[in-house]
């Protein structure tokens, strides 16, 4: 066992894990952080996809250990944290959590956490992606359920209201 | 344990607390369910199609570290259990007894404290096997020398169910028949005869979250967290398992990560739930990608089809023969040869029909329903069929349907009377949106070539006869529920059902939560299957609140003392005469009632003469039309979507975005079959069983222009059709009928994949 050190959502956390272990183990199994989602353990889903000093990548693919010393962000650290454990309202969500709610960009939502991270990403590359763009870009997250027409209004949505805000 | 629920959250309605939850990662799965003490399972599977197990031991597995306790055949010989399940015939072992029937069945299993202690041990338990002959495919497996998968079903497997009558001595698990009019004389009419042969292949559901099952006992109580479909189901069967009644088995089921059909009926509930016995712990069953391919596939098939045509278009008679595919064990493929070969001729007036449809047992993997169940394999091959008789008979193809389809007082295969039939006006609506009648558009290049396509399908109303209770529930502080055991798998069942019980209450949406399934609390319910959920869940939420507001008008007659006869009950207030309204939870505080709760059901009744299929096979029927261009590569038969409309008959919509997104989900369904998938076997190995080499739709696969229609009624209160599959089996035939246009010759097999296009065009052009 060797001790890793991962800054995630802007927390330092010493995770106890062999040098074998995956990003995505890492963070769901030892910091139970559960919107870290495996969907095909071979980075072609993207359901697992964190982002590291800002990047989309499979957390599947990463070892845990080359995460040290970078800034990995997973969807509990999108938005804005509540004290009280309940659901969050509207008004604690990030402007692209709050226009995939908007437009229901999800069916089953297994892969949402996946697409929002990789959204957020492509925003902060695009502010004003075209639809070509935002389609070349989410190829990688695969929605089986197959909430795509929705997902690519919602993206749109998200793009409008970061527009507003700024 | 990890998983946590959120409390409801007062002022949001149920559809925005699963929205933010879904957005957050707060929404509870299955898979996020920890136990203290919880093991690991992890299973042994057969390398060999089909094998005699000559000798089973796990003992250097169980000295490995981490092991805790293993399952093989020697814990089920003892009698103490009931060592089958199955949907229909229980025929699938817990782990394998006499043999293995497919590459990838169960043969022992492992628990250990880690899953990787698991993994490891696995390698360590010894089988012997000695292989047998094996058959791969339903055609080959009904002649008279096949290898046999099962050597006996009657008489020796108990059935779960009716309706399905397999053959000892045989592969066959069931034969549907239709016999409409006269085949023979309708073909002696004919002038033009032509019969095609088409295929589909076994796929894999693949929802992105596995399939997982804890199980933990205390004392002698069973609960089960299971990613399932149909938690009665898996209750009373996994109580038949050790044999104690259904009430001390809890199944507890949150959101699903996906299902498709994946997760109907049993699956691993049963073995892991026998595990954790063993273990004396709780046990998690979580499969890998790979076992996901071998657990549930859909039914590869075959149909054969034969039309006679007078020249005027005038269809005067139709064969069908269909081989669905089932893999080793029955599971649903009795009802699949049924509801498939019901509705095998179309949605088409055609006065003489014969429709054999077989399921057959092979040494594949399990097939099991998938989303479109059993249709769009006929599908696919008589909208095909449709074009090619058009080809024959030199008429345009709309035109063609046009001529043929049923309309509303027709007469369908089963000889019943069809009502609310919309398939011109759908079909119209998809020609339209591809402008049919227009143009072409230019090709992008000098060696892509361009083609328009239709299609219009007929799906029966699945899970017929069926139940289902829903039960509201109001407590005295206001709250009210909406208990049903339907479960949302991504469909948005809980909007519904919150959305149409306030309605039916006529009360504000907010004021109504859906707790998650749990049968020690959500009443029965037949399963989330085949399309079939908002119909019945609406029809019965308007039951249970006539029976609330039935028993509040009892209540507030006797707290006010007035014959019951003076009260009205509406809106969520009891009134007396024309005096001052109550509110209704201030009715149960004032008689001192903690909660009162109405109970609704909702059944059909139904069912076709066996020998015939004549008779009345479904509640209401679905029908989609969909239209599709496309441009192929000439050189590579790379086949690129250029604009896909697809119209479904919606009746009543209850959340709109959420009714898009299923008619949305079945074309990216439907778009993926056409072109990706299909899963490939060498000796019947699996050889793709990964998301790398087995492809499904992506959002660049999508063509840009992707429109839908939900065609509703003018009538308010129109029966709600479901739209989970409805309009999935009608794009792989419209996309394949697109490309039989721009390539001019024929793809009679799915996907479309380059090779096979470019196949048919050196086939045309030889």
């Amino acid at each position: 066992m060797t001790g890793v050190t991962l800054h995630v959502n802007g927390d330092l956390h010493v995770v106890d894990v062999p040098n074998s272990r995956t990003l995505l183990e890492a963070l769901r199994d030892e910091l139970k952080l559960l919107s870290v989602r495996e969907g095909c353990g071979i980075g072609m889903c993207g359901a697992c996809t964190v982002l590291v000093d800002g990047r989309p990548i499979s957390s599947c693919l990463a070892l845990a250990a080359m995460a040290e010393g970078h800034e990995v962000l997973t969807l509990e650290g999108l938005g804005i944290p509540t004290d009280e454990s309940g659901v969050r309202d509207v008004a604690h969500l990030d402007p692209i959590q709050a226009a995939f709610v908007a437009r229901t960009g999800f069916q089953c939502s297994y892969c949402t956490p996946g697409i929002l991270l990789t959204t957020k990403a492509l925003l902060a590359e695009r502010p004003d992606a075209t639809d070509e763009e935002i389609r070349a870009y989410l190829a990688g997250n695969l929605c089986r359920c197959g909430s795509y027409v929705k997902i690519l209004d919602s993206v749109h949505e998200a793009i409008a209201r970061l527009a507003a805000g700024r | 344990m990890t998983q946590t629920i959120p409390p409801p959250r007062a002022q949001m309605t149920q559809r925005d607390r699963d929205a933010v939850m879904k957005v957050t990662a707060q929404i509870p799965y299955a898979l996020n369910v920890e136990l203290p003490g919880m093991l690991h399972a992890r299973c042994v599977r057969s390398p060999y199609p089909h094998a005699r197990i000559v000798r089973v031991d796990a003992s250097r597995a169980l000295a490995h570290p981490g092991v805790v306790a293993a399952l093989t055949r020697d814990d089920l010989s003892d009698g103490r259990l009931f060592p089958y399940y199955g949907a229909a015939i229980k025929d699938q072992p817990i782990v394998a007894i006499d043999k293995a029937r497919h590459v990838g069945d169960v043969v022992a299993a492992i628990v250990a404290e880690t899953p990787d202690a698991a993994a490891d041990a696995i390698d360590l338990v010894e089988v012997e096997y000695e292989e047998l002959p094996a058959v791969f495919d339903a055609v080959e497996a009904l002649k008279p020398d096949a290898p046999l998968v099962h050597e006996q079903i009657v008489g020796h497997y108990e059935f779960a169910a009716g309706g399905i009558q397999p053959q000892n001595g045989t592969n066959l698990i069931n034969h549907m028949k239709v016999r409409r009019g006269d085949v023979e004389a309708g073909f002696a009419e004919a002038e033009i005869v032509h019969e095609d042969v088409f295929s589909s292949p076994a796929l894999h559901h693949y929802p992105l979250e596995p399939h997982v099952t804890v199980a933990r006992w205390e004392d002698d109580e069973l609960t089960i967290w299971s990613s399932t479909q149909m938690p009665y189901f898996v209750r009373q069967q996994v109580a038949d398992v050790f044999r104690i009644p259904a009430e001390r088995v809890r199944v507890l089921v949150y959101t699903l990560g996906g299902g498709y059909g994946s997760k109907t009926y049993t699956r691993m509930e049963p073995l892991a739930a026998v595990l954790a016995q063993k273990a004396m712990r709780p046990v998690r069953l979580l499969l890998t990608r790979a076992e996901g391919f071998v657990t549930t596939t859909k039914h590869e098939a075959r149909v054969r089809i034969k039309t006679g045509l007078k020249r005027d278009g005038t269809i005067t008679a139709r064969e069908v023969e269909v081989h669905y595919n089932g893999g080793a064990y029955a599971d649903r493929s009795g009802t699949i040869a049924r509801s498939g070969g019901i509705g095998a001729s179309g949605p088409y007036g055609i006065p003489n029909v014969k429709v054999d449809a077989y399921a057959v047992y092979t040494n594949r993997p399990n097939a099991v329903p998938f989303r479109g169940l059993a249709v769009s394999q006929v599908a696919w091959a008589y909208e095909r069929h449709t074009d090619e008789l058009a080809h024959a008979l030199g008429m345009d193809p709309l035109e063609f349907r046009r001529k043929n389809l049923l309309r509303t007082g027709d007469r369908f295969a089963t000889s019943e009377v069809l009502e609310d039939v919309h398939f011109v006006e759908l079909l119209e609506d998809a020609a339209r949106a591809i402008d049919y009648d227009g143009p072409l558009p230019e090709p992008s290049g000098p060696n892509k070539l361009v083609g328009r396509g239709l299609s219009t399908i007929i799906k029966h109303m699945g899970s017929n006869p069926a139940t289902t209770t829903l039960m509201i529930r109001l407590r005295s502080d206001g709250a009210i529920s909406a208990l049903s055991s339907t479960v949302d798998i991504g469909q948005g069942s809980r909007t519904v059902l919150a959305r149409e019980v306030a309605r039916a209450l006529g009360v504000p949406e907010d004021r109504v939560d859906v707790p998650f399934v749990d049968t020690r609390s959500t009443p029965p319910d037949q399963g989330t299957s085949s399309s079939r959920s908002s119909f019945f869940n609406v029809l019965a939420a308007h039951v249970a609140a006539e029976d609330l507001y039935r028993q509040l008008r009892g209540l507030a007659g006797q707290v006010f003392e007035v014959p019951e006869s003076e009260v009205t009950a509406e809106r969520g207030f009891v009134r007396v005469g024309q005096g001052e309204p109550v509110d209704i939870a201030a009715l149960l505080r004032q008689a001192g009632v903690e909660s009162l709760a109405g109970v609704g059901g909702f059944k059909t009744e139904i069912g076709v003469d066996p020998e015939t299929g004549q008779g009345k096979a479904s509640h209401h029927w679905h029908q989609a039309a969909a239209a599709a261009t496309v441009e192929v590569d000439r050189e590579t038969g790379k086949v690129t979507l250029l604009k896909l409309h697809l119209a479904t008959h919606a009746g009543r919509v209850i959340d709109r975005p959420n009714a898009e997104l299923q008619n949305e989900g079945c074309a990216a369904f439907g778009i993926s079959q056409a072109l990706f998938e299909e899963m490939l076997f060498e000796d019947g190995q699996v050889t793709n069983p990964n998301l790398s080499d087995y492809n499904i739709s992506s959002m660049e696969d999508f063509p840009a222009p992707f429109t839908t229609t939900l065609a509703e009624s003018p009538d308010p209160n129109a029966e709600v059709h479901g739209l989970g599959e409805t309009g999935l089996p009608a794009v792989p035939p419209a996309i394949g009928n697109a490309v039989r246009d721009a390539i001019g010759a024929a793809v009679n097999r799915i996907p479309l994949t380059p090779e096979r296009v470019l196949d048919a065009i050196e086939g045309a052009s030889r």
